[in-house]
């Protein structure tokens, strides 16, 4: 945390007093609280197919070795010219804990790892989940990495992301019963009468939502608490939701039923985590603003979820909205380039989607950070790059 | 039309749809209508979808009280009372177990009175090969939510077309990496933006 801040403050005395070009971490630290002299890239690293870096990397043996994570990581920094480069393991869905409490992964030489089994059947089954007093397995894996990658490139930024209460409920109940449950839950508390409620009982248990939900936050709290005590920061930290928003839930009942949770667990780590969670549009982002926890944190204010052009681009008429949304709120706006338009677009289309969204960040002059969501099979690292390129030709303030 | 079912299965009330198709048998109203009913229920909680009002929760609720309903109601009906639109076999490609995308889009288009076949999530190509095979689709779809599983699509159309099925069945494909470029690069007949799409995609292609 200390050197964090001590480089804040060179960064930001380097840019005022405009001694020389800032580098990648500079300006992803100067875009935090003033505007920098181009708009910023970044990439999380885990986020390129492996095999695109090198085929001797597959899913077997990363979910085995800390060391092939830490190569791998650095294979992508020497080649990938973003600002930043984050979040150095290729775990895939393992990395945020359910794999040590029961949930069941397939691990595939070319696939992410993915749940197969999931541990909660039954209401009796949530008892079973122990809260960890210490990091084993992937989880520990996790830590690992993320530690000796600080220690080995400490110019890098490790960003701590886990999931949120909501998330880690679906890796462990299931991503159709847990909907089940909280519709079961929420027409039970709704009911307006005993005799309801009895007849909802009939049907399905309600009490299995609010369960899975105080240990999923208990969890949540723990994991990051973890990561602190193996040694992990957790300036820039995200406890993720992001199925917890549409279409899988209405914005009432994500306020009403998931919110609360989320809630306890960020006022439980001292509100030094953020929230990480994102909506389909700059109208509800605006609302999200006013909230106590929705308002802060990284990665808020971004178009991921937007909806798309068939080519896999955010709809157009959403960008002078978010343009002006983050000069409103004086944050920087997170423009994913998503990974099929990556994949999919020609040069010539991928400068004119780059150009226009630069533009309108420079004459607004708000602060901008171009991301790619995924670098997939049959895109390339090159492709990637040229994005980034792009962003270093139209983005500059 | 019995408009009180229609409502009950639109608004996902589970616990209610069984009695009140009893009662409604009971009183001797037409099986036929009160399928009608429960149909018009579950279209109706499909617009609410398309038009943000209604979600996943919502959707399951309702397509739970549809089968309570149906439950009562098949012994009652007479063959030919259910007209279907067309059958689709609906699946998640091997390697990926997302099956949110897939149950949605499996639920509008019950909703629009096709007849879906759902074999799952993590399906191998020899899976959906064979689900052509017997179930005899008009329409297969293919869901996806990673890039790397996507590829699988490609598999199950070479397959198709190496066993003499492609012509057989039409093929859309959906999710999140899938996109228009890629539709056209492995041959499909058609893809989804999102699940709102997937009844006037199909339809198109009946």
């Amino acid at each position: 945390m200390a050197n964090m801040m001590l480089t804040m403050g060179k960064a930001m005395l380097k840019h005022t007093l405009h001694l020389g070009t800032l580098t990648g971490m500079e300006r992803f630290m100067v875009s935090a609280v003033t505007l920098a002299d181009r708009a910023s890239t970044f990439l999380a690293a885990t986020n390129i197919e492996p095999d695109l870096i090198d085929p001797k990397f597959d899913y077997e043996l990363l979910s085995k070795s800390v060391e092939a994570n830490l190569e791998l990581f650095s294979l992508v920094r020497q080649r990938i010219h973003a600002d930043v480069v984050a979040v150095p393991y290729w775990l895939g869905l393992m990395c945020v804990g359910p794999a040590e409490f029961g949930t069941v992964f397939k691990i595939e030489k070319r696939r992410v790892p993915y749940p197969v089994d999931y541990p909660i059947k039954k209401q009796e089954d949530i008892a079973r989940i122990k809260i960890p007093q210490e990091a084993t397995g992937y989880l520990k894996m996790v830590f690992d990495i993320n530690k000796e990658a600080q220690r080995r490139y400490p110019d890098a930024i490790v960003l701590v992301m886990m999931d949120g209460p909501w998330d880690l409920a679906m890796l462990l109940r299931g991503d159709r019963e847990l909907p089940t449950d909280l519709r079961i839950y929420k027409d039970y508390t709704e009911a307006k009468d005993q005799a309801t409620r009895d007849k909802i009982r009939r049907f399905g248990n309600p009490d299995i939502y609010p369960a899975i939900m105080e240990l999923t936050t208990q969890l949540a709290v723990r994991i990051f608490q973890l990561a602190e005590e193996n040694g992990l920061s957790l300036m820039g930290s995200a406890m993720v939701d992001q199925y917890a928003a549409k279409p899988i839930m209405s914005r009432e009942d994500y306020f009403k039923y998931v919110h609360p949770y989320r809630v306890r667990a960020w006022e439980a780590l001292n509100k030094k985590v953020g929230p990480g969670y994102q909506v389909p549009s700059p109208q509800e982002i605006e609302l999200n603003m006013k909230d106590a926890m929705l308002g802060k944190g990284f990665g808020g204010m971004s178009n991921y979820i937007f909806p798309q052009t068939p080519e896999g681009v955010t709809l157009p008429e959403y960008d002078q909205p978010m343009i002006e949304l983050a000069k409103k709120y004086k944050q920087s706006y997170m423009y994913m380039v998503h990974g099929k338009y990556l994949r999919d677009a020609s040069e010539a289309q991928l400068d004119a989607t780059v150009q226009r969204i630069c533009k309108m960040a420079v004459e607004a002059r708000v602060n901008l950070m171009v991301s790619i969501a995924s670098v997939p099979p049959g895109a390339s690292v090159e492709k990637a790059n040229y994005v980034f390129q792009l962003v270093e030709k139209y983005g500059r303030y | 039309m019995n408009t009180a079912i229609a409502k009950t299965v639109e608004e996902g009330n589970l616990y209610d749809i069984e009695e009140q198709v009893k009662a409604a048998l009971a009183g001797g109203e037409n099986p036929k209508e009160l399928l009608e009913a429960l149909m018009a229920g579950l279209k109706a909680c499909g617009d609410r979808f398309e038009t943000g009002e209604f979600f996943l929760p919502e959707l399951i609720a309702a397509g739970e009280a549809f089968t309570s309903g149906m439950g009562v109601l098949t012994p009652k009906l007479a063959a030919g009372d259910r007209v279907s639109q067309g059958k689709v076999v609906l699946g998640t490609v091997h390697g990926d177990v997302h099956d949110i995308g897939k149950n949605l889009v499996g639920f509008m288009l019950s909703s629009a009175g096709f007849t879906v076949v759902d074999i799952g999530t993590d399906v191998s190509t020899e899976q959906f090969v064979q689900a052509v095979r017997e179930e005899k689709p008009n329409v297969l779809g293919m869901s996806a939510l990673l890039t790397t599983t996507m590829l699988g699509m490609e598999d199950v159309i070479k397959e198709l077309k190496k066993q003499g099925l492609r012509d057989k069945v039409k093929v859309i494909i959906g999710g999140g990496p899938v996109s228009k470029k890629y539709c056209e690069d492995i041959g499909a007949d058609g893809y989804g933006n999102d699940a709102a799409q997937a009844v006037s995609l199909v339809k198109g292609l009946m």
